[in-house]
């Protein structure tokens, strides 16, 4: 146990994680040179294809240090994108130290330091690393000064490296055996093994994915998840090298994994701990929750007829992705579909890309939304997942929505622009300071709906793609928000009604009235278009009625055609959506739910 | 009585915005349409009392006296023309001659429709027409002298048209005949105006063009009794009327289309498959029928009858029929306890009321 080191690596997208995990590898034999392929461990296409990591897959190195010992080194990957918050936790749990991977020529970014914080709160051990000094760009020691400034490390001794190069790597190396402490726990205990990963195998059905905190695991054993009573008997225990190589027994301080014929992965979840059935631990280890969809959006197969296809994907994809929910929903627009649940909207997009890479399903995504919970004069309590969840205005005592702690790394040119950005999101100001005289953060309090919409889009735009944001959940908060129906010629056209603060009404109501105005064709009688809070109209438009429409000529040999002329139109009609005595065209539903088709 | 209508396939020139079959270059082939078009008459199954006659084109004016002759020598002696109440023959203000008026009055043609289309010599050079002001006023004048009535197409939402000159070509038209026909200028899929304007949407242009005409000529005695068709009274076209209430139309010559018995046939669409069609005698083979459903059947004349100022009887009206008109703004309709006929704003919506009625 003394020889083992555990640790994740902790860097912000394009820092260069996987280059370097790579380089780790190779240095380490691990991986012949020859069999490299680029950033091996990314194992999903969509992660190689964006360049972005969303989770390495775990790996155990042997290596010789210069004091002459073997050492195993066990490097677990952290996702490293916020939606994942809870994942990074556990995963750093199973960690004793991290590497801090920091840009030479970038510096620090804001969801760098909100997980170097986890790491440090979790009392593992920080080895700074600057990476890409082989660019004309570095500047290691301001790379440094931020480190110690925003993170608050000493980084006078941060290893310098290039892992294109495969500069400093050694050192690394030398400074994981040296500086990062040896797993504590004792093999002699009752077992306790932490999951921090769990995937699905079509043949051995769920991988858990584990690091063993007290105990032993071997093949054979019985053993229990702590969270639901379940109890399996173990078929495989193993070691990521990085393929699966079963081992015969992986006791306290390892990391490995273990199957067990297990069907779902809603019976083995992230953060659970596994006991020996017969001699179960006296406690769980801390920090074990459910994780819950705080992003949603409706998926829609993209041709109607392929509502199986897309209903089996969805299912398969769950099996390797717990925090993926879903329910049947449908649509005016879209037809049959399901209004899917994420973590974020990185997952929300991981998940669309994976279902078209993985599963070839093309599909349509609506704008995400978040849920709200109403407080009645009932006194009953209700999650309202849509507009037509609410209740009557006047049965509502308050509508809470969440809320998010945002923070913004950025150059300080942009900061009244990025200020004005946040408050115009219904933002509020909790604090700002310098990381260095250039360099400024940001911190504000605003709802998650407002983020999910646009808010990366126009931040990017806003700051020239220069700032970096990060931001947890704070929790539901009382909003003034208000429900807002759109009526077409009198009668209410549910698909278009929508929730938003008060102050925000109009402007929407105008903007969805005056698209809807568009978008609905003239037709026989003059058409108005209203949104209303309750009873009180707060936009009118109308839709002036058709002038003409016809062409002058029907004789003998004008019939036919005429006449197919008129079922074409009239096929047309067929294909909108009736309202009342009002048609309005797919387009006019597809342009209100701000719906993309996933090309980006 | 049926009507029966001739198809005369030959222009001068073609004009641009023309999708109606013709041929150009032809003074060898006339003959040859002349034997064929008799052979057709000759085979018909009856050769009924006729109630009226339109020969149209093309332009039937471009024949010569002689081939004239013929023409009619032909229709007299395969049909029982005694009874005829009407008969038309369609004439270009350029093609038209003395001996051509002449003879038509001799042998009983009452009513010549002139393809005017514009009193505007710039509006008649776009749509390629051959003919300019000063002819169309000259041969609307030889028709008035020889008694015979007179009918003129004229076009709307030409490039460049405006209001002004519209009413200029009514006013003109409206001193000489007692039916006007008003047709929009429509781009038909590879005429060449189409290709020239590209899809420029005409339909919306027309509204003023077709309001216009709608409120003027009403003033001027002249009553719209169909969708495109303004008359004084008792000058309607009683020859298209029958279209709109689908009586039994014999039809002859290439691309002609013909209505009898509930059956709607289509001669052999070219000139040329009409003559090879005529070598064989006709044989079944060369005419397309298409035969509807009794329902079927009802709807489109639903459809065609309200078309007119007469409109559809309520008597015979499908239920489902009743409903969806019913179902629509009252000001789309004149309604009375007997009948029900679309109303100035009707008309000028017709494809979209229309189009509601199609597939019930």
């Amino acid at each position: 146990m003394n020889n083992i080191r555990n640790f994740c690596i902790i860097a912000h997208i394009d820092h260069g994680k996987s280059t370097l995990a790579d380089r780790l590898l190779e240095s380490t034999g691990t991986i012949a040179s020859r069999d490299m392929k680029a950033q091996i461990l990314d194992s999903l296409t969509l992660e190689r294809e964006r360049g972005i990591t969303i989770k390495l897959v775990p790996v155990r190195m042997n290596y010789t240090a210069d004091d002459g010992n073997q050492y195993i080194l066990n490097l677990i990957d952290t996702p490293g994108h916020v939606d994942f918050a809870y994942e990074v936790s556990r995963s750093l749990a199973a960690c004793e130290g991290a590497l801090l991977v920091v840009d030479a020529s970038q510096g620090v970014e804001a969801q760098t330091v909100a997980n170097a914080y986890q790491a440090i709160e979790q009392g593992l051990e920080i080895l700074p690393v600057i990476n890409k000094i082989d660019l004309p760009s570095a500047r290691p020691d301001n790379a440094k000064q931020e480190i110690s400034e925003v993170v608050g490390l000493d980084a006078s001794d941060a290893v310098l490296t290039s892992a294109k190069t495969g500069e400093g790597v050694h050192d690394i190396l030398e400074r994981i055996v040296k500086d990062i402490p040896a797993p504590a726990g004792n093999p002699d205990e009752p077992l306790q093994a932490l999951i921090f990963d769990s995937v699905y195998d079509n043949y051995r059905g769920v991988i858990c994915y584990v690091r063993v905190i007290n105990g032993r695991i071997r093949a054979g054993q019985n053993i229990m998840f702590m969270s639901n009573g379940i109890t399996y008997p173990v078929n495989e225990a193993g070691v990521f090298r990085p393929s699966f190589t079963p081992v015969e027994e992986l006791s306290a301080g390892e990391v490995g994994y273990i199957t067990a014929s297990i069907k779902t992965l809603a019976e083995a979840q992230v953060g659970d701990t596994i006991t020996d059935a017969a001699n179960p631990a006296p406690e769980a280890l801390p920090g074990y929750k459910k994780v819950k969809s705080v992003v949603f959006c409706g998926f829609y197969p993209v041709e109607r007829d392929n509502y199986p296809q897309l209903r089996d994907a969805l299912e398969k994809l769950c099996l390797n992705d717990s925090a993926v929910t879903y329910e049947p929903e449908s649509s005016e627009a879209l037809g049959f579909g399901f209004r899917c649940g994420f973590l974020g909207l990185l997952h929300m997009d991981v998940v669309r890309e994976r279902l078209r890479e993985e599963y070839g399903v093309e599909l349509v995504a609506t704008a995400p939304n978040v849920i709200y919970e109403v407080v009645k004069s009932s006194g009953d309590v209700i999650e309202a997942h849509r507009p037509s969840d609410f209740p009557d205005a006047s049965e509502i005592v308050e509508i809470r929505e969440p809320y998010i702690k945002l923070s913004v790394f950025m150059p300080s040119e942009y900061t009244g622009r990025v200020m004005q950005l946040v408050q115009d999101k219904r933002g509020t100001y909790k604090s700002m300071d310098y990381i260095t005289p250039e360099r400024v953060r940001l911190v504000y309090e605003m709802p998650l709906s407002e983020f999910i919409v646009d808010f990366h889009d126009k931040l990017k735009s806003q700051t020239r793609g220069y700032a970096s944001l990060d931001y947890e959940l704070v929790g539901l908060r009382a909003s003034e928000l208000v429900r807002v129906d759109i009526l077409v010629n009198g009668e209410a056209a549910d698909a278009f009604s929508f929730v938003c603060h008060k102050d925000q009404a109009y402007n929407r109501g105008h903007a969805v009235v005056t698209k809807l105005k568009e978008l609905i064709p003239s037709q026989l009688f003059e058409i108005p278009i209203q949104a209303s809070i309750g009873r009180r109209v707060i936009v009118r438009v109308n839709v002036r009625a058709l002038r003409k429409d016809v062409l002058a000529k029907c004789y003998g040999g004008d019939i036919t055609r005429k006449r197919k002329l008129l079922e074409k139109q009239k096929e047309g009609k067929k294909r909108m959506k009736q309202i009342g005595k009002v048609a309005i065209p797919q387009e006019a539903f597809l342009a209100f739910m701000q719906v993309d088709s996933g090309e980006k | 009585m049926p009507g029966l209508y001739v198809h005369v396939p030959f222009c001068e020139k073609k004009c641009k915005y023309c999708s109606f079959y013709s041929v150009v270059n032809h003074e060898s082939l006339i003959d040859s349409y002349l034997d064929a078009l008799e052979a057709e008459s000759r085979r018909l199954e009856s050769h009924p009392q006729l109630k009226t006659l339109y020969i149209g084109g093309g332009t039937p004016s471009v024949l010569s006296l002689s081939q004239w002759k013929r023409l009619i020598s032909i229709i007299t002696s395969y049909f029982d023309t005694s009874s005829l109440i009407e008969a038309t023959t369609e004439a270009n203000p350029n093609s038209i001659t003395n001996e051509h008026i002449s003879f038509w009055k001799d042998n009983n043609i009452t009513r010549v429709s002139l393809g005017v289309q514009s009193m505007n010599d710039g509006e008649l050079a776009i749509l390629g027409r051959i003919h300019d002001s000063m002819q169309a006023l000259k041969a609307m004048e030889l028709v008035n002298t020889s008694g015979m009535n007179l009918s003129c197409d004229l076009i709307f939402a030409i490039p460049g048209q405006t209001l002004r000159t519209w009413n200029d070509s009514l006013h003109t038209v409206m001193n000489y005949a007692s039916h006007i026909s008003t047709y929009q200028l429509t781009l038909e899929p590879d005429t060449p105006l189409a290709r020239e304007l590209g899809d420029t949407d005409l339909n919306a242009q027309g509204y003023m063009f077709y309001r216009y005409a709608q409120y003027m000529l009403p003033g001027k005695n002249f009553i719209q009794y169909e969708i495109s068709s303004f008359a004084q009274e008792n000058h309607e076209c009683i020859h298209n009327l029958s279209y709109w209430n689908h009586d039994d139309v014999i039809a002859l010559g290439p691309s002609a289309v013909g209505y009898i018995d509930g059956i709607r046939y289509t001669n052999p669409r070219t000139l040329s498959k009409y003559l090879n069609a005529a070598k064989k005698n006709f044989p079944d083979e060369s005419f397309s029928r298409e035969e509807l459903s009794p329902h079927e059947r009802k709807i489109e004349l639903a459809v065609l009858s309200l078309r007119t100022r007469y409109g559809i009887s309520r008597k015979d009206m499908l239920p489902e029929i009743e409903h969806v008109l019913a179902s629509m703004p009252d000001d789309l309709f004149i309604k009375t306890p007997e009948r029900i006929s679309l109303s100035k704003r009707g008309m000028r919506l017709g494809n979209s009321i229309w189009s509601e009625l199609i597939d019930l």
